[in-house]
């Protein structure tokens, strides 16, 4: 979902209920063995072929009267979607229920899951939405597909869970000459920072040794301090544009749908450069257009926040180094 | 021969003088310890003889994209969670056929690393990857390679799909080849762009192909009116 989306899924234009559906349980057979409940977030053993869920769900009493207008309340030209998606499979596909009966408020639908179409992780994010077309009333979704309820997506794990690449930025300390990722003509340098793949990597020369140990120093203050932070300074300044023009650029390219990393950074830096509350989604958007289109200016920019953040820390340091 | 994975510290492979082409592969001993069997044996042979047919002769161009990816998606039969298994592609593309992405991208290229370690569908992805789940994609229950073969037929419009979860519900897929086939790269961004707006409204499994297929027309429509 990218930035816009967010923002209208956020402040959506018509009445709806975010949390207007529920699975009351979902109940498991694998392989044609019934295993009773499973809870959202379960791991699943390695030895199965199918599984069949049977899910039941629970619509919120009051939302069929919030969502529609009251004439179509009755006949509520309504379905239950939900919707299977496996992000490392690229799987996205629809499982409809059918809403007969208004008065009926908990619904059951069963599912089949093939454990060779699954990996990692498996969601099932439940929709209510119109199955037609109505008339165009103020503050009621009229368009035919446009969902009126969700809830909070029951997920399985099909295998272990990893730790999640990409959250971070990954240090590692090695030997240059040994790293076959730092171009030939780096290899003296004390760090050298790999965007190529996956989670962004801050590798650092371990045959700087003296260097190593400085930036490893738990001193509070005198020389050894101020060269850390010196040290560290220097990391910052060179370490966020290079990630925020490279998580900008991911961002214009993908629509706002990158990894979590490059969203992480976006939203910190839009919150640092001073968006406002509520605002953070669309100042996400212009951080990735400026940064895009005019990149020196916003490496200054970005260049001018982390001085002020550094201001008394830098006067210290100083102080300290010449002491 | 077998497919398996590279581990992620197999990523060691990728030396500027192996990626340069200086260095062509590596001996079965110099990777022993950085691979691992996959769940099934599958063997690859016929991979092998499709992307050495393309590899030999000069650079490989964008052209080739569309029949490479059918070829390669009929000759490696996985599942898809065989298929999401990220180092399977960088054994096939680092381990087992090098040649061919050294052929059809230049060393010099800032992405050029990617190619060969980056898992999905995005432009600068690993080449094997992107091509035969953009042929998973697109051929979709019916096996009707004419989708795969329009969708890249110009890199703009895979582009436009295949960096957006869009492309992971199959309907979406068959309404963007259907009527995109014919649109320029402008047109098909603004177009799949604004769709994908519409998506925060319309969850994409609430919608069938024909009715994504009529949103897009009236995107098409208003991206071409907005430009004359």
């Amino acid at each position: 979902m990218n930035a816009r989306s967010r923002h209208v899924a956020r402040f959506m234009p018509y009445a709806c209920a975010r949390e207007g559906l529920k699975f009351r349980s979902v109940r498991a057979a694998v392989d044609g063995d019934a295993r009773g409940e499973i809870a959202s977030g379960s791991l699943l053993g390695a030895e199965w072929q199918v599984l069949t869920l049977v899910v039941h769900l629970e619509l919120g009493p009051e939302v069929l009267s919030a969502v529609l207008p009251p004439e179509e309340v009755f006949r509520p030209p309504v379905a239950l979607v939900l919707a299977l998606r496996c992000r490392e499979a690229f799987l996205s596909r629809a499982h409809r229920v059918t809403l007969a009966d208004p008065a009926v408020r908990l619904y059951e639908s069963m599912l089949d899951l093939r454990r060779d179409e699954l990996r990692g992780e498996v969601s099932i994010t439940p929709y209510l939405v119109r199955t037609s077309q109505g008339g165009r009333r103020p503050g009621y979704a009229w368009r035919r597909g446009a969902w009126l309820a969700t809830g909070e997506p029951w997920t399985l794990h099909v295998d272990e869970p990893k730790p999640r690449v990409g959250d971070n930025l990954e240090v590692v300390r090695k030997r240059f000459t040994e790293a076959p990722e730092v171009p030939p003509a780096d290899r003296a340098n004390w760090f050298f920072l790999q965007l190529d793949s996956g989670a962004p990597r801050l590798l650092l020369n371990d045959e700087h040794a003296e260097l190593m140990r400085v930036l490893h120093d738990e001193s509070a203050k005198g020389r050894r301090a101020a060269a850390r932070d010196a040290l560290y300074d220097r990391l910052d300044a060179a370490i966020w544009p290079a990630l925020l023009l490279y998580a900008a650029r991911a961002w214009l390219d993908g629509e706002g749908d990158v990894s979590p990393w490059q969203e992480n950074v976006l939203r910190l830096w839009a919150k640092r450069l001073g968006a406002a509350r509520g605002e953070l989604d669309a100042e996400v958007q212009r951080l990735a257009e400026r940064a895009t289109e005019a990149p020196a200016s916003f490496v200054i920019e970005v260049n001018a926040a982390l001085q002020r953040s550094d201001q008394s820390r830098t006067a210290k340091a100083l102080a300290e180094a010449l002491s | 021969m077998i497919l398996r994975t590279l581990l992620p510290e197999g990523r060691r492979l990728l030396t500027e003088e192996f990626l340069h082409g200086q260095r062509a592969s590596w001996s079965e001993h110099e990777y022993s310890g950085l691979v691992a069997e996959i769940e099934r044996p599958v063997r690859i042979e016929a991979f092998c003889e499709v992307v050495e047919r393309a590899a030999t002769g000069g650079p490989v161009k964008a052209e080739a994209d569309g029949r490479l990816a059918v070829e390669i998606h009929k000759s490696l039969r996985l599942s898809r969670r065989e298929a999401a298994d990220v180092g399977v592609w960088r054994y096939l593309a680092i381990i087992v056929a090098p040649e061919l992405i050294r052929r059809r991208w230049s060393a010099e290229e800032k992405t050029f690393r990617a190619r060969f370690w980056r898992p999905g569908t995005r432009p600068d992805s690993n080449y094997y990857s992107r091509l035969w789940w953009i042929a998973e994609l697109t051929a979709g229950p019916d096996g009707d390679y004419e989708r795969t073969r329009k969708v890249l037929s110009g890199q703009a419009r895979a582009t436009a799909i295949f960096v957006r979860s869009l492309s992971h519900y199959f309907p979406a897929v068959k309404a963007c080849a259907e009527v995109l086939a014919d649109e320029q790269g402008e047109t098909v961004a603004r177009a799949v762009r604004e769709l994908y707006r519409e998506l925060a409204l319309l969850p994409r499994e609430a919608l069938s192909d024909v009715e994504i297929a009529e949103i897009l027309r009236s995107e098409v429509a208003r991206a071409k009116a907005g430009r004359g």
